[in-house]
């Protein structure tokens, strides 16, 4: 691995250790189809993997775009909505990617505390929910209404 | 997964909805299903994940010793 993409994997790795990962961190110096970052679930935590390419680097120099540490939060907010025991089985019971998705942008941003990347992932989840036919007003109300539900809950 | 919409396009979708007033919205493109069964679908799904963060954590069985 060359120093710069051993310095990508460890930057990624920090942050993804900060806000709380479990597993392995790996870097891929390849552009994907995922939007940079990918969470793949093992059989505990510990063989969890976040998978970061070269395409989250791309996004978080590009200042239109998303920050690195919005795209691995959005990642970790899956982590622990499929770690905790008593987030798993709602997901089971409400199927659907896009519901999914939707919590873990919001768990990411409770994950990344009073910032700028943290708003970041709230309008991601504000804008799926829009996506999904809600109004912008509903789909405000919902997301501050979820994010108090999931910070009692994780 | 992040998907690949910048946020420069998030920030864009809700000014554009935010300034157009209630049924004078354009469309949005990629809205699946119906509304309302999709916001009664929401509901509950908050309403779930409210009750079971409300539910305290089973406390973790203690091993007994075995009778001899």
């Amino acid at each position: 691995m060359t120093v710069s993409r051993c310095a990508r994997r460890n930057r990624a790795a920090r942050i993804a250790r900060r806000l709380g990962f479990v597993g392995s961190v790996e870097y891929r110096h390849v552009s994907s189809q995922t939007g940079g970052a990918q969470y793949g679930r093992g059989n505990t935590p510990e063989e969890d993997l976040l998978t970061v390419s070269a395409e989250a680097f791309e996004r978080d120099a590009d200042p239109d775009d998303f920050r690195l540490e919005a795209l691995i939060a959005h990642e970790c907010g899956h982590q622990r909505l499929h770690r905790n025991p008593k987030s798993r089985p709602v997901l089971a019971r409400f199927p659907g990617e896009e519901f999914e998705e939707i919590l873990a942008s919001l768990v990411g941003s409770i994950l990344l505390g009073e910032s700028k990347s943290s708003q970041t992932l709230v309008w991601k989840a504000a804008a799926e929910l829009t996506d999904l036919g809600a109004t912008v007003a509903y789909a405000e109300r919902l997301v501050e209404r979820l994010i108090d539900i999931l910070r009692k809950l994780l | 997964m992040m998907g690949k919409k910048k946020l420069s396009e998030i920030k864009a979708q809700l000014a554009d909805l935010s300034a157009h007033p209630p049924g004078t919205r354009p469309k949005v493109e990629s809205a699946k299903g119906d509304p309302q069964r999709i916001v009664e679908t929401l509901e509950a799904l908050c309403a779930e994940l409210e009750r079971v963060a409300k539910k305290p954590r089973k406390p973790k069985a203690r091993r007994r010793p075995a009778k001899r």
